[in-house]
């Protein structure tokens, strides 16, 4: 009495294309708020750095723009935006009950990882829409992209405080080509991060704001005891494999004049990006176990 | 009257063919037990109504039969696969209204809601999606949440009905509309399984808003299958028997059936008893009662007797 059920059954092409769509409807507005708050911040910048009489108003203090995706403030904003776009990826998905999702003739988990590489995608476009914006803003405001500047890098950090010659060494740095992939990669990782939260457990943002207090209180134990073990783990995970130096390098502020310990390489990157979107991609696979068939 | 007065219903259908079948079907969540032993047996081409109170298990039910989900014991088949291994071809083939009467994508339009079920169904009729929403009058530039719950209701069937599945499973599909809506809603289920063969589960506990269309009948009770029979056999068998009697009448010995609901008063009786109704006449006027009216119950008292029948053990 029925069809073959090959014919009943969508092919993924089109699931696919549909994910894309629903997840591109599902984010527009957010989306649309974030375009015009950048649409309002670039007229801004522009209008400052062009216009005398603002640049008076604001004792010249936001002059010459200058564009470089490896300093702050640009991959904290990626980061950020890759955290929050799953709870508006999912917006209203019961993940945990009866969902739109659930009740299409698809396989469960292999329709949660298409849902959520549909958002990826948009992620990426977004990101790459605004970097564009950012970058055309700038040579509109008659900025620069990149740096190109001389950086002071600590051989001997006792021979700092001591003054010892040859303690601190100048590099002439020009702002390499990967750096202009560090957006993306960040962005990627934090978005696979999130996602796994967003699959894996009920409350995303209490589980999210649970791990976030714990590591703080660990790293304070850490600090305030003085344990040195602890100390290291945590230094190995801010600085070489995450936080500063996944999204920016690596940065020492000493004496008011900043100083670098090492400078961002591309090992550096692709080791902490590797890092990072694995853990995530584990992740997600591994939360979306939970929305299996059986 | 006590448990064997419910257990004497037929609960095996015989030999198919089935639609849908399940054996021994257990659910449980944390200690409650959903789904108790269940076994389901939906004939092909049959609207099969499964009745039962609230918390009886029928929501349950569906969504395993959905692949939604998971059982713990038994076997289920749907359409000759389990749910469990190949969720994703049963679905497609499953037209489903679910319990709850919010449309998923509250921030969608209708027409959008619509385009995308088609996406996800081959098999979508875009004329037939058309004229439906068009009887049910619903504006496609709706969006989702300014839908009332009737209006929710009228959209989930319409996303059940256009992609003529071969088997539809309505939890509640009536819930929610008024009478004017509900009559036109039986009038699109019929015209629907004329033109399409479909087996249909409806699950409800108002038997009585979709009695008509219905020709096999399940009453589910705390997971379990109190009993499941064609309509016109639980016609001819459940028979409701008005008799006088003597003052001080005690009642036959024995009776050649199951006595479900007893009303005594003092020189009257109204028995509801499941048997066959010639050897329950003789008996009860061999024990000196004079049946007066013997009348069959509709789905809906007959229902409801056998589940009042249960809560009294």
């Amino acid at each position: 009495m029925t069809d073959s059920p090959a014919s009943r059954i969508p092919a993924m092409k089109a699931v696919w294309g549909e994910q894309l769509r629903v997840v591109g409807l599902a984010i527009r507005r957010e989306g649309a708020l974030a375009a015009l708050a950048l649409a309002l911040g670039s007229v801004a910048l522009i209008a400052f750095s062009r216009m005398p009489v603002l640049q008076a108003m604001v004792d010249g203090e936001i002059g010459e723009l200058v564009f470089d995706p490896g300093e702050p403030p640009w991959g904290f904003f990626g980061v950020l935006g890759a955290l929050l776009l799953p709870l508006v990826v999912w917006k209203g998905e019961r993940r945990f009950g009866d969902t739109p999702l659930w009740s299409m003739p698809v396989d469960h988990r292999r329709h949660a990882l298409l849902k959520v590489a549909a958002g990826w995608v948009w992620l990426m476009a977004i990101l790459g829409a605004a970097l564009v914006w950012v970058t055309l803003t700038t040579l509109a405001s008659g900025g620069s992209l990149g740096v190109d500047e001389v950086r002071l890098l600590v051989l001997d950090p006792a021979g700092v405080a001591a003054g010892t010659p040859g303690a601190v060494q100048s590099v002439n740095w020009t702002t390499p080509w990967w750096e202009w992939a560090l957006p993306f990669t960040s962005a990627t990782a934090a978005y696979l991060v999130a996602s796994t939260l967003i699959l894996a457990t009920r409350r995303p943002l209490f589980w999210a704001a649970g791990l976030w207090v714990a590591g703080g209180v660990v790293l304070g134990i850490a600090d305030f005891r003085d344990i040195d073990w602890m100390q290291r783990v945590s230094d190995f995970v801010a600085w070489y494999i995450g936080g500063d130096s996944f999204t920016r390098g690596m940065q020492l502020p000493t004496g008011g004049r900043e100083v670098w310990t090492l400078l961002p390489s591309v090992k550096m990157w692709t080791a902490s990006s590797a890092f990072w979107i694995g853990l995530g991609l584990v992740g997600v696979l591994a939360a979306s176990r939970r929305a299996r068939d059986r | 009257m006590t448990d064997t007065a419910t257990a004497a219903l037929p609960i095996d259908l015989g030999n198919g063919p089935f639609a849908v079948t399940t054996r021994g079907l257990a659910k449980q969540f944390g200690s409650a037990r959903a789904l108790d032993g269940l076994d389901l047996q939906v004939p092909e081409g049959s609207v099969y109504v499964l009745v039962g109170p609230n918390g009886a298990g029928k929501s349950t039910l569906i969504r395993t039969l959905m692949g939604l989900v998971r059982y713990q014991d038994g076997a289920v088949s749907v359409l000759g696969r389990d749910p469990a291994d190949r969720g994703a071809e049963v679905r497609a083939d499953i037209g489903h209204v679910p319990e709850d009467y919010r449309v998923g994508y509250a921030w969608m339009t209708v027409g959008r809601l619509l385009g995308h079920q088609a996406v996800y169904h081959p098999s979508w009729d875009a004329e037939y999606a058309r004229r439906l929403r068009a009887r049910y009058g619903i504006d496609p530039r709706r969006k989702c949440h300014t839908l009332s719950k009737g209006e929710s209701r009228r959209v989930q069937l319409v996303l059940a009905l256009a992609h003529r599945p071969p088997l539809l499973l309505l939890d509640e599909p009536t819930d929610g509309l008024d009478h004017v809506v509900r009559d036109e809603t039986l009038s699109i289920l019929s015209e629907h399984l004329a033109d399409s063969p479909t087996t249909v589960v409806i699950s409800t506990h108002r038997v009585y808003e979709v009695e008509p269309l219905v020709d096999h009948v399940g009453v589910l009770s705390e997971g379990r299958l109190l009993g499941q029979l064609p309509r016109d056999e639980l016609y001819g068998g459940l028979l409701r028997y008005w008799a006088d009697v003597p003052e001080g009448w005690r009642g036959p010995g024995e009776l050649a059936g199951r006595v479900v609901r007893r009303s005594d008063a003092a020189r009257a009786i109204e028995w509801t008893v499941w048997g066959d109704r010639d050897a329950v006449t003789r008996g009860l006027s061999q024990a000196g009662a004079a049946v007066r009216e013997v009348a069959p119950l509709s789905v809906d008292e007959a229902a409801l007797a056998l589940l009042s029948a249960r809560e009294a053990t």
